[in-house]
């Protein structure tokens, strides 16, 4: 994932909407996917992908190049995501209704990983998608999370282990592959 | 070992977290496991199966969440108390010139165009320019929604005119203001020949508004002018749009009423159409934006075709909308944007003395470096030109150390500028043509090169290079420079427009060539061919135009700006980027790509439906 130039957050912490735009252009696809992984519903992921930018825009001046500006960025989409989930409480809710994500493009696999993802706790699933889908580093990643390093890396490894555990199942069950 | 131990080193090798010497060694002896073990080997394969399948996922339809978090900003801030900072960016101007125009001709009066009377129309306004020596009228202009708290702003000033390059503007401004500094908007433009000057508030964005308002106006004048310098262009379409018009379709007909004791025409047409003239009428002074799609009602003399009244309104659509709230624009629907009115209009009347006034004292000097003489040196007078047209200024002007010898002609507003100059560096065709040009043979003159939809005739001789500009139709400026006895060669192969190919070299590029049919409004296309791409340049009235490339392929490139949005287009799944003005599909192994700046997505989506093969 690129970072944005250390200009345009100045510029659109400053209050420019065209540069804030940029920002939001660049980032909205990697925090809406994230989110719809998260809370495994993609309308919920969209609402939560625009408090998320409102949020960013409230706190940009507070962003110290610290930390990658996407890191941060995810730091505040989870927390939103997180905010949405106890809100809600849509949790329970959302393990009764798999699943909520669109089939992908190369089929049963992405829909049986979906579905498996969707049956991860939080903790577990947050973890495991901002290694696995965005790259992040498991410091990065705990940075984000608030958590140490590695707690990142058992909870991703758990995340695996159970998702592989689920796509094996899978297997048996319909005897292909 | 264990298994799950195995596993957990494995998991933490395949993310490339190996930050420690023995997390390293533990990763090896993971590898060496997994190697004699079938349940932790499958579980590496897994890994790689799970990543391929959710890092690579194919997304679709990402939302795009920015116009509402745009709005939900500006409600925000107009909510909040205005001391503490309206906006605070300034607007990018290039940024507004990237911006794709909505739907034309919509939503304003659902009335049937009448275009019978008006199949005459532009080539009335491009006839009428011989026959316009004079001009001068009080204007009254109201501009609306430039700022939050200005919600309108007025101005009355004078308009004179004197063929072929004389002109005065002069508006003061009348509004208004609330409480506090805020900065008068009064602009003044002046040209007379080889001098003009302008007078016009310090540029401060409206958003900064009043806090930045400067004290004094800036002035800046300029001597030694090019006649009729491209640089510099005199706003002569607010006299007489013949910019707005040459290679205009016959636009939708309003009828005719009295204005100011006058017949009046009236047409529609849309910002980009009509922005020379818009241009010409803010060529001083700090404005604000429209969109090249916004709504145009134009009025004009009956008889001289001067523009009497002018309307603009915004265009009814997404884009249209969602460009108000990155600007901070508050444009309701039918509000009236602009007024513009020409009252106590004379033609060919006298002027009184001191219409040209000079620049006042203090002004910031610049010499442009065009030195007049008696004639062109080098410059050949033409064999052929309009009935009716006289030499205008001559002389020479250097630059980047190529001398450049200029003959103009001129009758009435209607004018003819050859630039000539023998020493040519090369690389690309001499005068502004731009990368897309159309080759043509002109009778007894070799090879001519042509641009801007025949705004621009360049012919590359042996010993000299040459540049036809004008005001008149393309046809009149291909026959003038093929009466200047040289005869044009083809360029070189090296520079830059040498891929200009002829349609039927272009259709060899990629078969079955997709070519507009039924296309109203624009000239004949620039043709491009270039390994195994072909682009097509069209050009129309005003800034209007735009470019057709086709490549062979069987897929669409990765987008290169993150806001795409999927469209239908000729019954094919299609991209558009609303940034670029960029609309692509995939067709019978083509890839098809429309692109424009001034055209609304509506109107290049009736281009594409039009599209057939060659």
């Amino acid at each position: 994932m690129q970072e944005p130039s250390p200009e345009v957050i100045r510029a659109a912490a400053a209050g420019d909407l065209d540069a804030f735009e940029e920002l939001m252009r660049a980032y909205q696809a990697h925090v809406w996917r994230f989110l719809r992984h998260l809370l495994g519903d993609e309308r919920l992921a969209e609402d939560v992908t625009q408090e998320t930018f409102l949020r960013v825009h409230r706190s940009l001046r507070t962003f110290g190049f610290r930390s990658k500006f996407s890191t941060w960025l995810f730091r505040i989409a989870r927390n939103a995501g997180i905010d949405a989930l106890r809100a809600r409480q849509r949790r329970d809710v959302m393990l009764r209704q798999l699943p909520a994500s669109r089939p992908v493009s190369d089929g049963s696999t992405a829909v049986e990983v979906t579905v498996a993802l969707a049956s991860l706790s939080t903790k577990l699933r947050e973890a495991f998608v901002l290694v696995e889908v965005f790259g992040l580093t498991y410091r990065e990643a705990g940075e984000t999370l608030g958590v140490p390093q590695g707690t990142v890396k058992s909870r991703v490894f758990t995340a695996r282990a159970r998702l592989v555990t689920w796509m094996a199942a899978g297997q048996e069950r319909t005897g292909e592959m | 070992m264990r298994c799950e131990q195995a596993q957990s080193h494995l998991s933490a090798a395949f993310d490339g977290e190996l930050l420690t010497a023995e997390a390293a060694v533990d990763a090896r002896t993971a590898a060496a496991h997994a190697s004699g073990c079938q349940r932790c080997s499958a579980f590496s394969t897994q890994l790689t199966t799970l990543r391929r399948t959710l890092r690579y996922e194919v997304v679709e339809q990402v939302p795009d969440v920015a116009p509402a978090v745009l709005s939900t900003i500006a409600e925000q801030r107009h909510h909040r108390p205005l001391a503490s900072g309206w906006r605070l960016a300034p607007v990018a101007a290039a940024f507004v010139a990237a911006t794709v125009a909505g739907a034309l001709f919509i939503g304003v009066n659902p009335e049937r165009p009448v275009t019978v009377a008006a199949a005459t129309l532009p080539e009335r306004i491009v006839a009428a320019q011989a026959s316009l020596q004079t001009l001068s009228a009080t204007v009254t202009v109201v501009e609306r929604g430039w700022h939050p708290r200005v919600p309108r702003r007025r101005y009355t000033g004078q308009l004179r005119y004197s063929a072929p390059e004389s002109l005065a503007l002069d508006l003061r401004d009348v509004t208004d203001y609330p409480r506090g500094s805020w900065q008068s908007n009064d602009a003044t433009v002046v040209a007379d020949g080889g001098r003009a000057w302008t007078r016009g508030p310090v540029p401060c964005p409206s958003q900064l508004q009043p806090a930045c308002a400067a004290p004094r106006p800036r002035v800046a004048a300029v001597w030694g002018r090019e006649p009729f310098d491209e640089a510099a262009p005199l706003p002569l379409d607010l006299v007489l749009p013949v910019r707005s018009f040459t290679l205009a379709a016959n636009p939708p007909l309003l009828g005719s009423r009295r204005i100011g004791g006058r017949t009046a025409v009236g047409l529609r047409t849309t910002v980009a159409q009509v922005q020379p003239l818009l241009d010409g009428l803010r060529s001083a002074g700090d404005w604000r934006l429209l969109h090249p799609a916004d709504q145009v009602e134009l009025w004009l003399d009956d008889a001289s075709l001067v523009p009497l009244a002018l309307r603009v309104r915004p265009a009814a659509d997404t884009d249209r909308k969602w460009w108000a709230v990155r600007h901070g624009y508050r444009d309701g629907a039918g509000t009236t944007l602009l007024t513009v009115d020409l009252r106590d209009v004379a033609v060919n009347e006298p002027l009184g003395g001191g219409a040209f006034p000079p620049a006042p004292p203090g002004a910031d000097l610049r010499d442009a470096g065009f030195d007049d003489a008696e004639t062109a040196a080098g410059i050949a007078r033409p064999r052929w030109l309009p009935a009716g047209m006289r030499p205008h200024r001559a002389g020479a002007v250097s630059g980047g150390g190529t001398e450049v010898a200029i003959a103009t002609y001129s009758d009435g507003r209607a004018w003819i500028k050859v630039r000539a100059t023998e020493a040519w560096s090369g690389g690309w065709l001499f005068g502004n043509l731009g990368p897309l040009v159309r080759a043509v043979a002109l009778p007894g003159a070799g090879t001519a090169y042509i641009a801007e939809g025949g705004r621009q005739v360049a012919l590359h001789g042996t010993g000299v290079d040459i540049e036809v500009t004008g005001s008149l139709s393309a046809r009149t400026l291909r026959r003038v420079a093929a009466s200047l006895g040289v005869t044009g060669r083809p360029i070189p192969e090296r520079w830059t427009q040498a891929g200009t190919a002829t349609l039927a070299k272009a259709r060899r590029t990629v078969d079955g060539l997709l070519l507009p049919t039924a296309l109203d409004g624009f000239g004949p296309p620039a043709v491009r061919s270039s390994r195994g791409a072909v682009s097509l340049a069209y050009t129309g009235a005003g800034a209007r135009g735009f470019l057709l490339s086709q490549v062979r392929g069987q897929r669409l490139s990765p987008p290169l700006e993150p806001d795409v949005r999927g469209v239908r287009v000729r019954g094919a799944a299609g991209r558009y980027t609303p940034l670029l003005g960029e609309l692509e599909w995939v067709e019978s192994g083509s890839v098809v790509s429309l692109r424009s700046q001034t055209l609304s997505l509506a109107e290049m989506l009736a281009i594409a439906e039009s599209l057939a093969p060659a």
